[in-house]
């Protein structure tokens, strides 16, 4: 039957392998006038007679027979109108008739027809639990290719991880919450009468729309804190008296002439800043190896973990040597090759502040370590 | 040891079989006559009923006869009564061990 204008609808406040629940929820409706008229996934639609009346409802899960309109006929003979299918599975019958024998009068029987409702519980816990491995998965490689984890978390990148952190946690719950759900539905009768009840009902409804209103609200909070204007700086000159960062013409006298400034920026779980060179134009060919590089990041991260973290990220493998930098009690210096450079690093630690230095370019970077001092 | 599937039949898969044992009949007139034999005990709800067809009948147990119009009628077939005079021997062996009286282990001599 479709639902028509001046029609009531109203959520089952139960989960579909609740089934006599469902059935007591529905019956309680019907002793207050409403008569059921259509069921789209949870919500109920129902028409409202001239009195109230004293049906029954009751859930049943189709089987394999494959004749439904003979079933539908043996049920309507003893007693049960179809009234509406809640999804391919499981259909709603009314008996107007207080003598007509209760649909499923066979716990067992019924326990076996739900074992397909069992299945796809299964599945679909192993669907969410896929689906949170792949998203474990690619979070693991994004964060490599960003050189690590803390590093990704510290610059403009960890303001996504929120968002990722959110599709595991999602997929996570939902894994759980069809393997509770699977549970609770084979432990439990089906068939008992009175699991019902208004302030059972009434409680199931403040925890679901509870639950669905805090993951909203912590939903709207990531969104905003993610995306609020955390304030940028561009174009500050060096040096900065709060950021030991060394100008490029500082490390090299060759590059004299060479601006360089600094850009400032808020992320989610740092303050933190990063040079920008600006070489005179037509100075250097682009590809040319002479063409000094300089990258400096530095983090002043929300908690020293994630300093320490990043610090580490860089270090590890590298076979790194010790250094002392005034002002910092951690100073690593390691060297690499690529693209035809030989490129020179240094990674410093101070509690919550990590200075990452990246340089190619004439001079040796740790004859002016002391320009890092803070 | 473990009970098989329909190595011994619910109280509501017996009285099916015993139904069709007695004719062949359509699923109403099954619960109907279930109901009367058993003078209202044994209530067969039509959900139960249709959990139970498609098993024995899947089983061998029992067998489609005739199709009038939408109305479908079952018969037993050989395998379903054997299981069925099979069931009634079990149950009357259970009774006959129950009435046997109380208990007593044999002395050892």
């Amino acid at each position: 039957m479709a639902k028509r204008a001046g029609d009531t609808s109203k959520s089952f406040p139960y989960e579909k392998y609740e089934i006599d629940a469902i059935e007591g929820w529905l019956d309680e409706q019907a002793r207050q006038g409403l008569r059921l008229t259509l069921v789209q996934g949870r919500r109920c639609w129902f028409e409202k007679p001239e009195t109230p009346a004293m049906t029954r409802y009751r859930i049943d899960v189709r089987g394999k027979h494959t004749d439904e309109q003979e079933r539908l006929d043996t049920y309507a003979q003893l007693g049960w109108q179809f009234v509406a299918a809640i999804d391919s599975r499981m259909s709603v019958y009314r008996a107007d008739r207080p003598d007509a024998v209760e649909i499923n009068t066979d716990e067992e029987a019924l326990q076996e027809m739900l074992g397909r409702y069992y299945r796809w519980e299964l599945f679909s816990a192993l669907f969410y639990l896929a689906m949170g491995l792949f998203f474990v998965h690619a979070f693991w490689r994004w964060s490599a290719k960003a050189g690590g984890f803390f590093t990704a978390a510290l610059g403009p990148l960890g303001r996504d991880i929120p968002i990722g952190l959110l599709f595991v946690l999602y997929s996570l719950f939902c894994c759980v919450f069809h393997l509770v759900t699977l549970r609770r539905a084979r432990v439990r009768t089906q068939t008992e009468r009175g699991y019902h009840s208004p302030a059972l009902a009434k409680r199931r409804l403040v925890v679901v729309w509870g639950i669905s209103l805090a993951l909203i609200v912590f939903y709207l909070c990531i969104l905003l804190g993610n995306y609020i204007f955390l304030g940028v700086r561009e174009g500050v000159p060096l040096p900065d008296a709060r950021y030991p960062v060394p100008a490029l013409e500082e490390l090299a006298p060759e590059y004299a002439g060479t601006k360089t400034t600094l850009l400032e920026s808020g992320y989610l779980f740092s303050r933190g800043c990063s040079v920008s060179e600006a070489v005179s134009a037509g100075q250097y060919p682009e590809d040319s190896p002479a063409l000094p590089l300089y990258q400096v990041r530095l983090y002043d991260a929300k908690w020293a973990f994630l300093a320490q973290g990043a610090a580490r990220e860089h270090v590890a493998g590298r076979n790194a040597q010790v250094v002392t930098v005034p002002g910092w009690s951690g100073a690593w210096y390691y060297e690499t090759a690529g693209d035809g450079r030989t490129w020179q690093h240094l990674v410093l630690l101070e509690g919550n502040r990590v200075l990452l230095a990246d340089y190619s370019g004439a001079g040796e970077l740790t004859d002016h370590l002391a320009l890092f001092g803070q | 040891m473990p009970r098989k599937t329909l190595e011994t039949l619910s109280e509501p898969m017996f009285y099916v079989l015993m139904a069709l044992r007695h004719g062949t009949l359509c699923g109403a007139e099954i619960v109907q006559w279930i109901d009367r034999r058993t003078g209202h005990r044994v209530a067969l709800g039509p959900g139960t009923l249709y959990t139970i067809l498609p098993k024995l009948a899947e089983a061998g147990m029992i067998r489609e006869t005739e199709t009038d119009g939408r109305r479908r009628s079952y018969e037993l077939t050989d395998r379903g009564a054997a299981l069925y005079d099979g069931e009634c021997r079990r149950l009357r062996q259970c009774v006959a061990d129950m009435d046997a009286g109380p208990f007593e282990p044999a002395k050892e001599a």
